[in-house]
């Protein structure tokens, strides 16, 4: 490069070359706008608001009843959320632009879709997950007086986190693959809205097959009856299966590697 | 002397979607430290080529080479070594100006802080954008997002400049200063533009490739080109006995051909000559012979690139490569 001699070189060959200037500034669109604030008011409101109304109510009371509404409440509805914040992530990008201007510099595409996968991994996992999760132990011991063990808390908080990050990796894939955000929001909605039916079809093939689904990690009745993986966590009962938790991560991986396989193909 | 490097080096580069050739055998030769004016009308493969160099778009056949890369193995290395300035220049609209800048330097250099902010500092006074420097970039108009794109175009120090019409958007001064950015930069880099504003190419450019429907239609100097335009013409205005006029100098064997264009109240003829010092001892006598003629202007015409472009581009004579 002509006349930048008292400059150091950034490492721009390989696999991840830019994803640590595009990781700062996927972290700066969560925590430099208002964006990290609105999401933890919302999911605060939603999930916190909604358990403490439940137990106000008097309706449900144990901890056998409430941990699979945590898991319900704090999985699924995210989840929602998930993909309307995600879809545009990498389609909306193609669409506007910015995907072709930032990798007409030294950037892999690889790092790209690395960079949107960890930078709103973390966001969610903050504002969507951690901060309405640690207000719900909170609402569980001190409100509700129930005895719950942080570390049986946090990992039920995790269970909830992998299923959201299911729904990121695959909103993120579909981004790739799709030029139009109808089908990038449209087939994971479907896919989460119609779970019930998907479940009960599923099912009629074989019962087993939802234990390779993410499902099951929030829940209720999928493998255990009236539970689900995030609240028998919760309840510090044992796992009646560990297969949706690595399933699931298995998928996370594929969808991802799918995803930057497709991408890397993209003409943009 | 030996022949400048090549910086950007294209062999039978095509690119073909379903039934649409964007781009056909394209041939294309940058050398180092020209300003490359790539001309076109709308459609005509610019942009194409110019995303393909930059490994966004894959050629269906052919080869290029940037630096002496291949395009499609070493594409990294390419574009460390360039900047780029797309058509319609979207940025993130969470950033401000500055850290946009500060952003796109940082895919090129590490450090150290104070140089990087430095760099932004100068670019940011080099585009005029001082002032708006901490605005998020959500407000910018058009023109300012141009100026904005062409600052982080150039914050790397690029070996090679590529502008997707660097003058769309701008004012008559933004361009000025677009002009001036890019004969600076001259003396560091080589500068690959797009663009239809056809003056520009002719203040600035030493070199210009035309391609129309996907083809290259001409490529070379911009003073070999002019030269080459088709003969010396010249244009009288005149009132009076026109017809007679005309009919006088088509009897002429350094005539190669007239043209009448009639105004309110006189009219303009536009003669093309075979041999300029014939045209330039006789024209002008043959037309006063006629006592009743009156001439109010008489000029040679000198041939624009302007004329060269559309000559080619709506199928005149130049119909190969120059």
């Amino acid at each position: 490069m002509a006349g930048n001699s008292e400059f150091q070189p950034a490492a721009n060959q390989g696999l991840l070359a830019g994803f640590g200037n595009l990781f700062r500034a996927e972290m700066r669109s969560w925590w430099r706008t208002r964006t990290w604030w609105i999401q933890t008011l919302i999911w605060v409101a939603a999930v916190d608001g909604l358990l403490l109304t439940i137990i106000s109510s008097g309706v449900e009371g144990g901890l056998q009843e409430l941990a699979p509404l945590y898991g319900v409440f704090g999985g699924l509805f995210t989840a929602v959320a998930v993909i309307i914040i995600v879809q545009g992530a990498v389609v909306g990008e193609k669409i506007d632009g910015t995907a072709a201007w930032v990798l007409s510099k030294p950037v892999s595409r690889a790092a790209f879709l690395l960079a949107k996968w960890l930078g709103n991994a973390i966001g969610i996992a903050v504002t969507m997950v951690l901060a309405p999760g640690l207000l719900a132990f909170l609402v569980f011991t001190q409100y509700a007086g129930l005895t719950v063990r942080f570390i049986d808390f946090a990992a039920g908080m995790g269970t909830v986190l992998l299923f959201n990050l299911f729904w990121l990796s695959l909103t993120l894939m579909l981004g790739a693959f799709f030029s139009a955000r109808g089908a990038v929001i449209g087939i994971p909605m479907a896919l989460l809205l119609g779970q019930q039916f998907f479940a009960g079809a599923i099912m009629q093939l074989s019962e087993r097959i939802l234990e390779f689904l993410p499902y099951a990690l929030i829940m209720p009745d999928t493998v255990v009856p009236g539970q689900s993986l995030a609240s028998q966590a919760i309840m510090g009962t044992p796992l009646a299966t560990g297969w949706p938790i690595i399933a699931t991560i298995i998928l996370i991986v594929a969808l991802t590697w799918f995803g930057i396989r497709r991408f890397e193909q993209e003409e943009l | 002397m030996p022949p400048p490097e090549p910086v950007i080096q294209t062999r039978g580069l095509t690119k073909q979607y379903k039934e649409v050739t964007a781009l056909a055998d394209l041939d294309l030769t940058v050398h180092k430290n020209s300003i490359f004016g790539f001309l076109g009308p709308n459609g005509a493969g610019k942009t194409t080529t110019i995303k393909t160099l930059l490994g966004l778009i894959r050629p269906t056949a052919g080869s290029a080479t940037v630096f002496g890369h291949d395009i499609l193995k070493d594409s990294l290395q390419i574009r460390a070594r360039v900047g780029y300035l797309p058509q319609d220049p979207r940025f993130y609209d969470y950033m401000t100006a500055r850290e946009t800048l500060d952003f796109t330097a940082r895919f090129f250099f590490k450090g150290p802080e104070t140089a990087i902010k430095d760099r932004v500092e100068e670019t940011l006074a080099l585009v005029g954008l001082e002032s708006k420097a901490d605005r998020p970039i959500k407000g910018f108009s058009g023109g300012e997002r141009q100026r904005l794109g062409i600052g982080q175009a150039q914050v790397n120090y690029p070996d090679l400049l590529i502008l997707d019409e660097p003058a769309a958007s701008l004012d008559p001064l933004g361009r000025r200063d677009v002009l001036a950015v890019m004969e600076r930069l001259r003396k560091y880099a080589t500068v690959f533009y797009s663009t239809h504003i056809l003056d520009d190419v002719q203040r600035v450019g030493d070199t210009i490739a035309i391609l129309n429907n996907g083809r290259l239609v001409a490529q070379g100097a911009v003073e070999t080109l002019l030269a080459g335009s088709g003969g010396t013409s010249y244009a009288v205005r005149i009132r009076g006995d026109v017809a007679g006029a005309k009919t006088r100098l088509d009897n002429q064997e350094w005539v190669l051909a007239t043209q009448l264009e009639n105004n309110r109240d006189d009219a303009t003829l536009t003669v093309s000559v075979s041999d300029p010092e014939a045209a330039e001892a006789h024209l002008l006598r043959l037309l006063l012979a006629d006592e009743e003629l009156v001439v109010k202007d008489f000029r040679r015409r000198t041939y624009e690139l302007e004329d060269i472009f559309m000559e080619i581009v709506e199928g005149g004579r130049h119909g190969g490569k120059q």
